[in-house]
């Protein structure tokens, strides 16, 4: 079961350059629509529409996957004899993440400048800048970093109660992760209710379940492993039920709301559906994966491809849109254009520096 | 080629990317933070393919793996 751990980490980060290649054939298909003499509302409820919507509904399970894998590590580092994890190795995997971090995100502020410089782009105030580094507001995947930090830091005390008492560690967050989600429901819905929708995407409570959840399943791997397996198939069930559930209810959402494109919030179905993906993957850990090993090398990728997908992503859309935006029409090739760059360029980086002389550095770079 | 001699080029090569070229079996692994969750899950991986040894989930702890000496200690026991 460990060993699908990578693979997880593999599909998840796969999923993660779906996703993304998804929104920019859904921004081609809405927000750009203008740039081929399209209508946005006539798009919706076409072909193409819903093969991204299927796509949106599928990856949603990506991010608690990751965090789950960094919790179960947590676990694993803090080991049988120690009461809980210690801040020295929290340092480390802090360390270990924000220097990856700190790289790209200047490789965006230089971007950002230059294009203020020439090209009329916007300029960022100095406290804009710290904002955006602290929140991973440099660009729209980077959140999932200082949510990360957040929970590192946090886990001492996650461990140590995990340890005490792993089942109300998952009763309380799971409680709460529901409850945040219902904060969210009044704002997709179009209402205008107060004190709803407040928690910005960065800050833990959002995906609060899922980084304990790992810890817990890490102490308990061999219970765990038993239960997951003689369960395997109810888990594959239920997500097959859920997948097409959570589709109709973002769509039912959408028409109540009256808002066309609106942007994907994470619902209770998610949350189930996301369960039974994770379980299901960890359940069949006896069966071959095709492509083990491929899947394998893009888990041991998957921070670089994450902190890398979006940036190539992006300035290949804005090209697109300023010098092909006819092309634009054709959003599946769009979004096909998208996942090569997307998933093509990480790993074309990361293996030059491979075979560089920069070569020991790749850690602080790619993470 | 013996059992740690193998990890330790693993380690050192593919993991590392030569960044400690000085690493030793008894150096810690993850205190330090020479290995990090996906690189433990790669050399368990490595473990498999490589020297054809399955550990057994609930063996993929800390006090196996927090050096190259340990687990070789480990893998020779399971032998």
């Amino acid at each position: 079961m460990i060993k699908r751990l990578l693979a997880l980490n593999g599909v998840s980060a796969l999923c993660v350059v779906l996703f993304h290649s998804e929104g920019w054939g859904m921004v081609a298909m809405l927000a750009w629509a203008d740039r081929y003499g399209a209508v946005p509302a006539d798009q919706i409820g076409t072909f193409t529409y819903y093969v991204f919507r299927a796509i949106e509904q599928l990856i949603v399970f990506c991010i608690p996957a990751f965090l789950f894998v960094s919790g179960f590590f947590i676990a694993f580092v803090t080991g049988r004899a120690h009461k809980t994890v210690s801040w020295r190795i929290v340092g480390i995997r802090i360390r270990d993440l924000i220097i990856p971090y700190t790289i790209w995100t200047l490789v965006y502020w230089t971007l950002f400048f230059l294009e203020a410089r020439f090209m009329d782009g916007r300029t960022f105030t100095p406290g804009e800048y710290v904002h955006m580094f602290l929140t991973g507001g440099t660009d729209p995947a980077y959140y999932y970093v200082p949510m990360l930090i957040q929970f590192l830091l946090l886990s001492p005390l996650l461990v140590y109660w995990a340890k005490v008492s792993p089942v109300s560690l998952i009763v309380v967050t799971g409680i709460l992760q529901l409850l945040v989600q219902l904060q969210y429901y009044p704002s997709i819905l179009g209402l205008d209710i107060p004190f709803t929708n407040f928690i910005p995407k960065w800050l833990f409570m959002t995906r609060i379940l899922w980084f304990p959840l790992g810890i817990v399943v890490g102490f308990h791997v061999k219970p765990m492993q038993v239960w997951l397996a003689s369960h395997k198939r109810t888990f594959l069930i239920t997500a097959l039920i859920l997948y097409p559930l959570a589709i109709i209810e973002w769509e039912l959402i959408q028409s109540f709301s009256g808002q066309i494109g609106l942007q994907h919030q994470e619902t209770f179905l998610d949350t189930f559906f996301t369960l039974a993906v994770i379980f299901a993957f960890l359940g069949y850990y006896q069966t071959k994966l095709p492509y083990a090993h491929t899947l394998d090398d893009l888990g041991s990728k998957s921070f670089g491809i994450y902190l890398i997908h979006t940036l190539a992503m992006t300035y290949t859309a804005r090209l697109i849109a300023v010098w092909l935006p006819g092309f634009l029409a054709y959003q599946l090739l769009f979004f096909l254009v998208m996942f090569v760059v997307g998933l093509g360029v990480p790993l074309l980086l990361m293996a030059l520096v491979n075979r560089s002389p920069v070569r020991p550095f790749y850690k602080y770079i790619f993470g | 080629m013996n059992k740690q001699q193998i990890l330790l080029d693993y380690i050192k090569q593919d993991l590392l990317k030569g960044r400690m070229a000085k690493l030793t079996a008894d150096d810690d692994l993850l205190d330090s933070g020479i290995l990090n969750s996906l690189g433990i899950l790669q050399l368990v991986a490595f473990i498999d393919e490589r020297l054809d040894i399955q550990v057994p989930d609930e063996d993929v702890v800390y006090e196996n793996f927090h050096s190259v000496a340990a687990l070789v200690a480990y893998l020779d026991g399971l032998a």
